[in-house]
Parts: structure tokens; sequence; C-alpha cells
């Protein structure tokens, strides 16, 4: 009877230890579930540390907390620890004091999940003149030895001054000369408005 | 007595084998569920299509989509590449400090570009035009320091 009663308990323990083991992950499971942590985990690391660039004018300013219009008009926030190191306008070093409203910076750090930057650096600095160059699209309507005159999508005319300086290429951007170009083509021109309808370009592209 | 005993223990064991096998046939079939192919993007994408997908030449609608740099960039190189998508063939033209370029976009609409960058700030625009003469504008900023940050 003892014999048969350790047979059977040792049965039980034998189907427990099976049920267990049916009920424990697999390793690709666990290789899964650990790669796919640590990818969080990776993506979490990466947005708190993301570094950028804040360009724009102090709005306002509290003892380390910097308000900033960027360049497109948005809001935000900088951080000015002892750790930040501060470039005034004169190439000296300064200290958050020295930052006032008004002032044009360029601060860089990291930012947080909220977008709020700790500064590492910030430079005070002057604005850069706004870029006056643009594209322009038309339809070829005339040319000369030193122009082009085209009519663009609102019918408007205007006159584009080629020089030697300007790069001319054609569909394939290859570079084609002046003379290449016929009309009824189309073309894009980059270039700078010089006066009226008149354009200087610096690149004319036939499409 | 001994009788008793031993066709109560043999009834235990077989309820016990019952209950386990139960308890296995439920194991096999929940890791077979949790093993079973889950519908991914592809499947979906056939009947339910992405914003870029829906945007065909035969549609005409233009695009333009900065995928690198993100506005307000920090980069510590001077040469940057710009990539993104645009409406596939369009000629995608790029403006940044003191130069620019012009690049083709690729039968699946995506442009790479290389640019050089100036220490500080850098404004980049991004103009994309089509056949027709459609323009679509991106602009951002990136700032290019080899200071430590």
């Amino acid at each position: 009877m003892k014999k048969l009663s350790l047979v059977f308990i040792g049965l039980l323990v034998f189907i427990g230890t099976y049920s267990v083991n049916a009920q424990t992950a697999t390793p690709s499971q666990i290789r899964d579930a650990v790669q796919k942590k640590v990818q969080e985990e990776l993506s979490s690391i990466k947005q708190d540390v993301a570094k950028k660039g804040f360009v724009g004018t102090i709005t306002a300013k509290t003892d380390s907390t910097l308000t900033l219009n960027n360049l497109k008009n948005e809001t935000r926030t900088i951080l000015v620890t002892g750790e930040t190191t501060i470039k005034l306008l004169n190439g000296s070093e300064g200290t958050p004091t020295d930052l006032k409203v008004n002032d044009f910076i360029i601060s860089m750090g990291g930012v947080d999940s909220q977008n709020k930057m700790t500064s590492t650096r910030l430079l005070v600095t002057k604005q850069s003149e706004t870029d006056k160059r643009d594209t322009f699209f038309g339809t070829v309507t005339k040319t000369s030895t030193t122009s082009y005159t085209i009519t663009n999508l609102k019918n408007e005319t205007w006159t584009i001054k080629v020089s030697s300086t300007t790069d001319i290429t054609d569909a394939k951007l290859v570079k084609i000369k002046l003379a290449d170009v016929k009309v009824g083509a189309k073309i894009i021109v980059v270039g700078t408005v010089s006066s009226g309808n008149n354009l200087t370009s610096s690149a004319v592209h036939v499409l | 007595m001994k009788k008793e005993v031993f066709l109560a223990i043999s009834i235990g064991f077989a309820l016990g084998l019952v209950i386990t096998f139960g308890i296995w046939t439920a194991n096999k079939s929940l890791a077979s569920i949790k093993n079973a192919p889950t519908p991914t993007p592809t499947t979906g994408s056939a009947t339910a299509p992405t914003p870029e997908s829906q945007t065909t030449p035969a549609q005409n609608a233009a695009t333009l989509n900065i995928t690198s740099p993100a506005d307000e960039a920090f980069v510590a190189k001077s040469t940057l590449t710009v990539t993104g998508k645009a409406t596939p063939g369009a000629t995608i033209v790029l403006l940044f400090e003191n130069d620019d370029d012009i690049v083709l976009a690729d039968a699946q609409g995506n442009f790479s570009s290389d640019i050089t960058l100036i220490p500080g700030y850098n404004n980049i625009s991004v103009s994309s035009f089509d056949a027709q003469g459609a323009k679509l504008t991106q602009a951002f900023v990136v700032t290019y320091s080899t200071a430590k940050i």
C-alpha cells in the first residue's frame, strides 16, 4: 500500500511539473519581450535627450527661464542653468543676468517631452537679413542674349535677367546654354526681385 | 478496507489526470492564439490607403513632406542631407544660406539633397514644382555648431 501511495504521489508531482512547464514562456517569447522593452526604453531615452537649436527673440525672462519667440512666431521655453555657457554679442562670456528681453539668441541643448529646452550653450547674436531669393515658375514668351521673358500662372509678365553665373539646366539637370531655352519652354527660376517685375536669376531649370 | 483505499486513490488519480489534461489543452490553445499571425499594415493598406498613397499622379494632388531633418534640429556636421517626399517627378528647389540646389523627385516621389551649412542657424527653404507649375514650400531652421552640446 505504501508503495502504491508513493507511485501515486510521484505521478502527481510529474504531472504537476509538466503542467507548470506548459505555461512557461518559450525562449523566443522572452527574447521578443526583452527586445520590445529595450526599444521602448531607447525611444524614451532618445526623446529625453533630443538636441535642438532654438532661434529667436527673448520675449520674457525670469531668474532661470527664458520665453522665446522663434522665427515661425512660435513660443519656446528655455531653462538657463549654472552649466549654460553664454556668449554675448561682443564675443565675451556672460551670465544669465546679461540676457535681456528683445535679445536675439541661438540656444542649443536637450529638450524634454514637452519641448522645453535645458540650454547648454546660448549665443546672443544678430538676426540675419531676410533672404530675398525666391523660386518662380513660368512659360517663356521671349528670349534675348541676356534675358528671358516669362508669363506665370497668374498671367503676369516677368523679365528674367540671365548672367554668365546663372546655372541653366534641362529636364535631366544637364547644363545647357541660354540659347538652348526656347519660346514655349516651361521654366523654374531661382532669383531675386530687382525691381518691378524684373528678376536676377541664379538658376534656371527647364521642365 | 484496503480495497476501498485503493479504489479511492484510483478515482483520485483518474480525476487528476482529467484535470491535468484539461489544463494542458487550454494552455495549448492559448499558445496557438498568441502565435497566430496578427494583421499587418500591408493587409490594411489594401483597403485603407495612407495619406501618401492617396497622392498619386492620377489625382494630381501636389504634396511636399520633409522627412529629415526636423525643424529646429541641431547638427554637429557642416554637411546635411535633406530628404523628403513630393509628387513623383516633381522638381525640388532648395534654398539655403548662400547657395541653392535643384533635384528631381523619383517615381515614388522621394528626393534627397546634400547641402552645406554655415555655423550658427541656417534658414532652409524647400519648394516643389509639379509639371503644371503648382508650387509647395516648406521652410525650417537647422542650427550647426561644433561646440559640445
